[in-house]
């Protein structure tokens, strides 16, 4: 079991005036991991940050950190800062001065204010810029001097909310390394915001997904993409081929279904005791493989379809396909040196087979 | 375009003119009432128009700035007269037209800025003296301008916002001439005036009559016709006329230079003159005229009025205040600057 | 250059015709320009000391109110400013609306000398030229970003901290174009001096007035008008020096 620093019990947030509220948020945030909310916007992932932060203040539940209860700490006293979307540095001071303000603050001054502001900026790899004012900057630079000037009190969790969404997409991927390798290096608790799943998996340890005020799932972002807990984070999380196929029969360790008239024997879903007539059978592009009609001895084991569009992207291939009952599927081909074969054109016939087990299986959402 | 335009105007204008003569009068504010035009159009046909100014530099600025104002009769105070003759702004009144001329005090005609009645008559007059209400201060406690630098009245005088008439009380005390020329008397009074400063609350013409009316001030230097009127509004206010000399001012009536009808112009200065045209400014507006006459024509509650009907003695104390030359205007206007300036 | 048209009280001593700007380096001018200044910084201090607030309250109070509030500040506005100043004389006279209201009450038992006092022009002044303090002001308070405050707090400022370190410096800017929106005007409003001053109460600007008006020397009024043109531009040039350093400007 890992250490938690932060721990969330029960907690609810309702705001006055508004339907929007946030409901039973049970979290352990754990020492030094990086930690992303996911989640489309109105779900209430930027709230639940600020509730970390203390910009507002739960209606019930329990806020801990280090196992001590901190709701109704103001924010200035939680050794807890937070990067504003859009960073909000304040555009009429230097670097130094936005970096050094927390410390002002104290009333620190002298000698010891500027050695903690070169200290930092050093860490942030921005020594030199001190006196630059955020205007002169790229976006990336305003996102760690945002980045220097909540951390120049040391704080023990780092909130960032949306840190990646003012910059350009160019640069979004350099910097999503850039700010895991930051996190790495300081070695404290990152929480961050996001409404980007991509993001999410290539950045965290683990993702909190929520929908409508509440957690969904908690997991790595790899459990996360496998093992979907809920249709909402199979369709969230990366691209889905979703089915609502009916139950032909049930057996001890599987299903049968059928499909465009042929039958097929899949796993049974998670709470398999809530079966009713109907299961979603979710296949990822990437699990599908479409063959030739050349490249195959039945056709009662495939999926017949034609391909109605493709698009190439260098070390993949996407193609549309229709099935033969009119449903349309995603199907990404990675490109395998020895197999040549990998040539498709609209409106040609094909065959669809998936890895036996890769599927997963899912009752409807509650 | 522009130019065409403006000939047509003129065209228009000179037509007008010619079918139909009016005469552009410009006046002081409150001085002549309107009623004495309409009694002029009716027995000439020539119809008056009227515009007005609120102090002799304004007057004479308007004039000098633009000539083709053609105004036909202005009515420029006596110490003005002579430094519009200087300036080309006056024309030569024909005095063969001028009848109504043998009521005027003998005073007021013949004076050192115009000798020969030229270029200006006479048509009202008044003293400069002082305004106490008695609510706040006892008249009996008033008697003479050194009574205005009395320490007992601190912060409380007004003095008229006119270069002349502060210099004029100066100078009176004194013992100088209003019109005195001579830098070093002037730098008397203006030292004299500086000793007084510490009572001035107030530096002020146009507003004068109204500060009276609302009690924020109660003592001052006061012009004999506004004073007049002011008390008709409060009750408590009198006019004082100082111990010794007091200044005297005419409003004299004048032809400026493009006036398009002088001669009938010159008719209505003489209209004007006429007694009971002169009765009406004395009990429309409280002025003196110069006609001694016109006086007598009215009630007896006027004629016992002191500032429209003075007594030789009375008319004898006051000194008319003329042209001092442009040299010593020059030393007036920079002592008084020096004057507002000081705290 | 201003041509001497007049005879000078100083014949013998300048014959030269630039006498009237000689003048101007009297004691008598350098007195006048000092008094000037004088009666207009009082009036911009008191104009910042009560508009910086109006301005705050205005930027913050809830949106349905503001258009209200501004309303409220401009109205006046829409009348002459001379108008304005005749309002406050009737507030002001000894029979006026607080003298009435004072003695009525019982407060004092004779009119307190309001009119006609230094203190009535620098009410009139403010008066006047407050919205241009508040406006300018306003408008920059007005677009705060809010998260620049949660970012403050996040890091440890105080309500105090808060004024003096992000909303002061932030508007610093625009009280800097309110005060030469203020200082300016109030050098030149000779109306008001006129109107309700004592008899000391003069700026360049009366006697620019009274040199033009009442003694028809036109070569003293320019050259009086000039002094006070280059004082004018010495502030600006002062107040480009002390604001328009380079500065950070918003961030998108």
């Amino acid at each position: 079991m890992q250490q938690s620093i932060i721990t969330c019990r029960d907690l609810v947030w309702q705001p006055k005036k508004t339907a929007f509220s946030l409901q039973a948020i049970d979290l352990d945030i754990y020492v030094g991991e990086f930690l992303t909310l996911l989640g489309p916007s109105g779900c209430g992932k930027t709230s639940l940050l600020r509730l970390l932060g203390g910009l507002i203040e739960p209606a019930s539940g329990d806020l801990l950190l280090r196992g001590k209860r901190i709701n109704g700490l103001d924010a200035a006293h939680r050794p807890i800062n937070m990067v504003f979307q859009n960073y909000a540095l304040f555009p009429f001071m230097s670097v130094a001065d936005n970096v050094g303000f927390a410390l002002r603050c104290q009333g620190i001054r002298g000698e010891a204010y500027h050695q903690r502001i070169s200290e930092i900026l050093e860490k942030v790899h921005l020594t030199g810029f001190e006196k630059r004012y955020p205007s002169e900057l790229s976006g990336g630079q305003q996102q760690r001097v945002a980045i220097a000037r909540a951390l120049i009190n040391k704080p023990s969790v780092l909130l960032l909310d949306e840190p990646m969404s003012a910059l350009d997409k160019q640069i979004k991927r350099s910097l999503r390394r850039e700010l895991k390798s930051l996190q790495k290096e300081l070695g404290i608790t990152f929480v961050m915001v996001t409404h980007d799943q991509e993001e999410a998996l290539s950045m965290s340890d683990r993702i909190v997904l929520m929908r409508e005020g509440r957690i969904v799932q908690i997991d790595t972002p790899r459990g996360m993409y496998e093992s979907p807990k809920t249709l909402y984070a199979a369709q969230f999380i990366g691209e889905a081929n979703i089915f609502r196929l009916p139950v032909k029969s049930v057996h001890d360790k599987s299903l049968i279904v059928t499909l465009c008239d042929r039958t097929f024997l899949i796993k049974k879903p998670l709470k398999h005791e809530e079966i009713t007539t109907h299961v979603n059978l979710i296949i990822r592009p990437e699990d599908f493989q479409a063959w030739d009609s050349s490249e195959i001895e039945s056709d009662k084991l495939y999926l017949p379809g034609r391909v109605e569009s493709v698009i190439y992207k260098g070390s993949t291939v996407e193609l549309q396909v229709i099935l033969s009952d009119g449903t349309p599927v995603s199907v990404t081909e990675f490109f395998d040196e020895t197999d040549e074969t990998l040539d498709y054109r609209c409106g040609e016939s094909v065959h669809l087979s998936w890895q036996a087990g890769w599927e997963v299986v899912l009752n409807d959402d509650s | 375009m522009k130019k065409s335009l403006l000939g047509l105007f003129l065209l228009f204008h000179a037509a007008f003119a010619m079918a139909k003569p009016t005469l552009y009068v410009y006046q002081w504010i409150n001085s002549i009432p309107d009623s004495v035009y309409k009694q002029f159009t009716k027995e000439t046909g020539v119809p008056v128009d009227v515009s007005y100014y609120e102090s002799n530099e304004a007057m004479y600025a308007k004039l000098k700035g633009n000539p083709s104002l053609a105004y036909d009769v202005v009515f420029p105070s006596s110490y003005f007269i002579k430094r519009m003759v200087k300036a080309h702004l006056l024309d030569h009144i024909d005095s063969s037209i001028m009848t109504h001329t043998q009521g005027i005090y003998k005073k007021f005609i013949h004076q050192p800025f115009d000798p020969n009645n030229d270029y200006s008559y006479p048509l009202t007059w008044g003293m400069t003296g002082i305004a106490v209400n008695d609510k706040y201060i006892p008249l009996s406690k008033i008697t003479a301008w050194k009574d205005l630098w009395s320490p007992s009245y601190r912060h409380q005088v007004l003095w008229l916002n006119d270069i002349r008439e502060p210099f004029s009380v100066a100078l009176i005390r004194l013992g100088y001439s209003v019109n005195d020329q001579n830098p070093t008397h002037i730098k008397q009074a203006y030292a004299l005036l500086k000793k007084g400063l510490p009572n001035v609350k107030v530096i002020n013409a146009d507003a004068m009559e109204s500060m009276f009316i609302d009690e924020d001030v109660f003592l001052g230097m006061a012009w004999s016709p506004d004073t007049y009127q002011a008390s008709q509004s409060n009750p408590h206010i009198h006019f004082v006329i100082p111990k010794g000399r007091y200044p005297l001012w005419l409003g004299c009536m004048a032809i400026p230079q493009g006036s398009r009808h002088p001669k009938l112009a010159m008719t209505l200065l003489n209209f004007l003159l006429r007694k009971d045209i002169s009765a009406q400014i004395i009990t429309g507006m409280g002025y003196a005229v110069t006609n001694q006459e016109a006086v007598k024509s009215l009630p007896i509650s006027w004629q016992e009025k002191r500032f429209v009907n003075p007594s030789k003695s009375l008319l004898a104390r006051g000194e008319i205040e003329g042209d001092v030359g442009d040299k010593a205007r020059q030393w007036y206007e920079h002592y008084w600057l020096e004057l507002r300036l000081s705290v | 250059m201003s041509v001497s048209l007049n005879g000078n009280i100083k014949e013998g001593l300048f014959h030269w015709h630039g006498l009237h700007y000689r003048e101007l380096f009297q004691p008598l001018y350098a007195r006048l320009l000092w008094q000037s200044f004088e009666f207009s910084f009082v009036t911009t201090l008191t104009c910042v000391l009560l508009g910086y607030p109006v301005a705050l309250a205005l930027a913050t109070m809830p949106k349905r109110w503001k258009p209200i509030c501004l309303m409220l500040l401009l109205i006046p506005f829409w009348s002459s400013s001379l108008v304005r100043i005749y309002a406050l004389l009737t507030l002001l006279k000894a029979k006026g609306l607080i003298n009435g209201a004072l003695l009525y009450l019982g407060i004092i038992k004779m009119p307190l000398p309001l009119l006609y006092t230094k203190v009535a022009v620098i009410i009139g002044q403010v008066y006047t030229l407050l919205p241009f303090m508040i406006l300018p002001i306003y408008v920059l308070l007005d677009e705060y970003d809010s998260s620049w405050i949660e970012a403050a707090k996040d890091l440890g400022a105080s309500s105090t901290q808060l004024f003096w370190r992000i909303f002061w410096p932030y508007s610093l800017p625009a009280v800097g174009s309110g005060v030469m929106c203020v200082f300016l005007p109030a050098m030149t409003l000779f109306y008001i001096p006129s109107l309700l001053g004592d008899r000391s109460s003069l700026m360049l600007g009366n006697v620019i007035q009274e040199q033009i008006m009442n003694q028809d020397n036109w070569p003293g009024g320019a050259a009086t008008s000039l002094l006070l043109t280059a004082a004018l531009l010495v502030f600006t040039l002062v107040y480009r020096a002390l604001f328009h350093k380079k500065r950070g400007g918003r961030l998108g």
